[in-house]
């Protein structure tokens, strides 16, 4: 009997240590480097190619996901009118009825004034704020910029409990109240997204200013989306929901330092910083089930024959969104060198020269549409015919012939658009910078 | 007499009138000049105060970066860069972070290599600044800016006073150490009010005692501008726009539904200290000033309406005041007309009973001719009075009118025999041209018969000189026209619209000629009217007085 007793106390003395011990779970996010050739030619200086590879598992059903703060931007000003509005408002409606009791939501529409309509609260009380949304008449300009201050200030009522914080701003049309050029709300999105506050942006119809647009999701890390018909709102409110509403990991920090002999030289398609051997790349959120990734130049120096050599330890740190812990993983990347060029072309990464030369032709793309915008139109087309050439020699060297073919044929196509003499129609310009924004931020098909 | 006496009276009530209205009018425009007055003072106080507000916020983010700046330790340059790096990467209000020494200019971030393209720009925006020492000293303001910075500073002076006294350490931990730690940490700073890329950027900066280092931030403007959009009023007025100008001139943020276009002229403006060359401004929403016109024109309205009912009431009364006098003056004339006319008959019937009663006629034929004299007298009499009992009753609208089936012809041709003997001895001829043999019409006998009694009447009195009364009888289109025209003198065309008045005579004198009461053609033309018909004056081409008489048959009455 006594035994027993003293059994029964043992296990339940090492039951409680065992649970008491804390057990070190693998981190949600996965960090992975992979090299666009594993093993580089000896003996000669070498460029070569990261991709900081983060996978987010899909967040099974039954997992409590982090609540939401979601503030909706909508314009209302003139242009809007018709159609338009009354698609809107039906996709506002939809986005409410899909967030939760746990959930806020608040709503702020702009003319030339900007108005608080729905005051963050809680999304069951949808009755009501379905009541409001319906109210919605349109006229007048658009002050964007005040609106989405306007938007922030209703996302910072909440700011320090654990929501995911999104706005989701609607225009069509070119702001005229306020500031008003690319870079001042690419300053707003890079204040913001130090706050944790991500700013998606719907631009619909042809005559909004898709560089804004762009900007300030981009450093705001937001989504951005173009449509050309009202039509097509209720899907892109859905796909931005179903981003918002799996989002896994906060504050993503991906640091990568490079041992001497490596030189970081550019980020290819994202916003970061490179400072002397390290490279830092910030990501606001990440969500369940998509992979986003970073891709990184650097020279390294010349290697001996066989000699391994490590080009870079990447470490990733986040919140995690499910937990609200802090947590982080880290991966080296490696190369070795070898003489023999067979065995270099053998090390070939097709997938991360894939997303390198998707990402490159984005870049090539934005940067000859500026070009083109800034009425440098010959400068533009010489710009895509250089990128084009030199993908094709790279990815040729590296024997992806087909991807070499793909990007030729592509970005000849493009030229000929930019120097076609016809002015470009501004859907195609919408449509250029809101698939290259997808190529660079792996946003998700919408 | 009486018309000019009208006017004047009229006049007495009408330029006190509008006197008073031009008085009222006065004084409402110098109201809606105080109310307008009032609202742009309001509209100032309160740019003033949006403005203040700003200064107070923009001073509050200064002070803190300020003192975020002033408390990082002194350290190596390298790990003092890390330590600001990462405070501009929590703190959306840091756009950028440099170090500068004297004499070398930029440390970091690297001139050479900037990190990212923002770091680029932020290098070339300030290379001057960067590169010459002298430059951060600011431009001079004008005197104007100058008082009100001192007086917004000393404000702003004031605020921070307030809050070293409330951190305060207490006295026992003063009595111990000297003030060293401040001592050790009294550096100097500043801010720079920077223009650069066309907009305004801050920059500011502090240097340690002693050291050559001078750490810095950049404003991130974009951020700290969203955040003080919340000082704008939520509501404006409904009849006020406010809204913050940049520098440029340009509309930066507006709270208020009036539409700002560059030629809007805002009511008050108020500018910020901390922000050079930007204003917050006040707009009236409707360009008549912040009453909107509407003061004015409902005021006017109001007193016009005041005026119009004055003068009309006083006109009424006047003009009642008026007919009063008229009416009064004609049924004096009336009464002595009347009496005046009864006296006539009543003298001659005496006179002739007399003469009778004395029996000192012999002669039957005279005898016949007086009784004569005196029965036609006693018709006159019977006539004259039944005229005026009939005037009463249609004045107090008792007269009934009995229709039934008469002929119209028959009737007038026994009452026309009738008055033959009358007319003949006033020395005229009757010429009847009345053809129908029966006019059948429903009517009253006695009315007619007055109407038509009447109107010979007056041709014997007035037209027995014409020699000739001539009595028409037509039918016209379900109607009987009866026309009773004489040759007399006529009537002159200035009676011609009164003469159907009660009372009105053309001859008002007490000596006229011809006796009467005035009360003849206005008792004819209201029995016609009664009668369902008409009684005008129609003028004989060939001189003389033609009255026209339409009878309706009836049929339907």
């Amino acid at each position: 009997m006594q035994t027993t007793i003293k059994l029964y106390t043992l296990l339940m003395t090492l039951a409680v240590l065992l649970s008491a011990v804390p057990v070190q779970a693998a981190p949600l996010v996965g960090c992975d480097l992979s090299l666009d050739r594993t093993i580089l030619p000896a003996d000669q200086a070498q460029k070569t190619v990261i991709k900081i590879n983060l996978e987010v598992p899909a967040i099974p059903v039954e997992t409590a996901r982090p609540p939401v703060n979601l503030v909706l931007v909508l314009d209302r000003s003139g242009s809007m009118s018709g159609d338009k509005i009354a698609k809107a408002r039906e996709a506002a409606i939809a986005a409410l009825r899909r967030l939760g009791p746990q959930d806020l939501f608040s709503l702020v529409i702009y003319d030339h004034n900007v108005q608080t309509l729905v005051p963050p609260q809680t999304a069951a009380n949808s009755e009501w704020i379905e009541a409001r949304i319906n109210s919605i008449r349109t006229g007048g300009n658009t002050a964007l910029y005040g609106a989405v201050s306007q938007g922030a200030a209703e996302v910072r009522k909440n700011l320090y409990d654990r929501y995911v914080h999104r706005i989701v701003l609607l225009s069509d049309g070119l702001a005229n109240v306020g500031p008003s050029s690319p870079a001042d709300l690419a300053r707003l999105g890079t204040a913001l997204i130090k706050e944790g506050i991500s700013v998606s942006t719907i631009g619909i119809g042809t005559d909004f200013n898709e560089d804004l647009m762009t900007q300030l999701a981009d450093r705001s890390d937001g989504n951005h989306y173009f449509v050309e018909s009202s039509l097509d709102l209720p899907r892109i409110f859905a796909a931005e929901l179903g981003d918002v509403l799996s989002v896994a990991a906060r504050k993503v920090i991906i640091e990568i330092d490079c041992p001497n002999g490596v030189r970081p030289l550019r980020i290819i398609g994202r916003e970061g910083r490179i400072r002397g051997n390290r490279v830092e790349i910030h990501l606001n959120q990440l969500y369940g089930g998509q992979e986003k990734y970073a891709l990184v130049e650097v020279l390294v120096e010349p290697g001996r024959e066989d000699e391994m050599k490590t080009i870079a330890d990447a470490r990733c740190s986040y919140e995690n969104a499910l937990t609200n812990a802090p947590e982080s993983s880290v991966a080296t990347a490696q190369v070795r060198f070898s003489p023999r060029q067979e065995e270099v072309r053998r090390s070939a990464s097709k997938v991360v020269q894939k997303a390198v030369v998707e990402n490159e032709m984005a870049e090539v793309r934005d940067k000859a549409l500026d070009l083109y915008n800034a009425g440098r139109k010959d400068e533009a087309v010489q710009q895509l015919k250089e990128k084009s050439s030199e993908i094709s020699s790279r990815s040729q060297a590296l024997g992806f012939g087909d991807i070499a073919q793909e990007a030729e044929g592509a970005l000849q196509q493009d030229a000929d658009t930019f120097a076609a003499p016809a002015p470009m129609a501004p859907a195609e310009k919408k449509l250029l910078r809101s698939e290259s924004y997808k190529v660079r931020k792996q946003q998700k098909e919408y | 007499m009486t018309r000019l006496r009208l006017i004047t009276t009229w006049l007495l009530l009408l330029v006190p009138t509008l006197m008073l209205g031009l008085g009222a009018l006065y004084l409402l425009k110098s109201e809606e000049n105080r109310l307008a007055n009032s609202a742009r003072a309001a509209a100032g106080d309160r740019s003033a105060a949006i403005a203040g507000n700003l200064d107070l916020a923009i001073a509050e983010v200064k002070d803190g970066l300020l003192e975020t700046l002033r408390n990082l330790p002194q350290e190596n340059p390298a790990r003092q860069a890390d330590r600001l790096e990462e405070w501009k990467r929590g703190n959306p209000l840091v756009r950028n972070v440099f170090i500068w020494e004297r004499g070398h200019g930029l440390r970091y971030p690297d001139p050479e290599m900037p990190s990212s393209d923002e770091e680029g720009d932020f290098i070339r925006r300030y290379r001057s600044l960067f590169a010459n020492p002298a430059a951060w000293q600011g431009p001079p303001g004008d005197i104007a800016a100058k008082t009100a910075t001192d007086q917004a500073s000393s404000i702003l002076l004031e605020r921070r006073e307030l809050r070293e006294l409330a951190k305060q350490a207490p006295a026992s931990a003063d009595i111990s150490g000297a003030p060293a730690p401040d001592a050790a940490r009294a550096g100097t700073s500043g801010w720079r009010p920077w223009f650069a890329d066309n907009s305004l950027h801050l920059l500011g900066w502090y240097e340690w005692a002693g050291r050559p280092q001078r750490i810095g931030v950049e404003v991130e403007m974009m951020a700290l501008m969203g955040r003080l959009l919340g000082n704008f009023p939520a509501e404006p007025p409904d009849t006020e726009t406010y809204a913050l100008i940049d520098g440029n001139g340009a509309i930066f943020h507006q709270v208020g539904r009036l539409d700002i276009t560059p030629d809007s002229l805002p009511l008050a403006t108020a500018a910020i200290i901390g922000l050079p060359h930007w204003l917050v401004a006040a707009y009236a929403n409707s360009p008549d000033g912040a009453t909107g016109g509407s003061f004015l024109l409902l005021a006017s309205l109001l007193v016009g309406t005041f005026m119009v009912a004055i003068l009309l009431g006083g006109s009424l009364l006047l003009w009642q005041a008026h007919r009063n006098q008229v009416d009064a003056w004609q049924k004096t004339s009336f009464v002595s007309s009347v009496s005046h006319e009864l006296k006539t008959p009543l003298t001659t019937i005496r006179m002739y009973a007399e003469l009778l009663g004395e029996k000192r006629i012999e002669d039957p034929d005279k005898q016949r001719r007086y009784l004569k004299v005196i029965i036609r007298e006693s018709q006159r009499l019977t006539r004259l009075v039944n005229n005026v009992l009939d005037f009463s009753r249609l004045e107090q609208g008792r007269r009934k009118f009995a229709r039934e089936e008469l002929d119209l012809a028959a009737l007038l041709h026994g009452l026309l025999d009738s008055q033959l003997v009358r007319i003949e001895e006033a020395g005229m001829q009757l010429a009847r041209q009345i053809e129908a043999t029966s006019a059948l019409i429903m009517s009253d006998r006695d009315a007619l018969e007055q109407i038509v009694l009447n109107l010979i009447d007056n041709a014997i009195k007035y037209a027995a000189a014409g020699k000739l009364l001539r009595v028409e009888l037509q039918p016209q289109q379900g109607r009987w026209l009866l026309r009773i025209s004489d040759q007399g003198p006529g009537i002159p065309s200035s009676h011609r619209q009164q003469i159907f008045d009660k009372f009105h005579r053309v001859d008002t004198s007490l000596t006229a000629r011809q006796q009467g009461s005035g009360l003849g053609l206005s008792i004819a033309r209201q029995l016609a009217e009664g009668l369902g018909g008409t009684l005008v004056f129609c003028p004989n081409t060939s001189g003389g007085a033609c009255f026209q008489l339409t009878v309706p048959t009836g049929g339907d009455a």
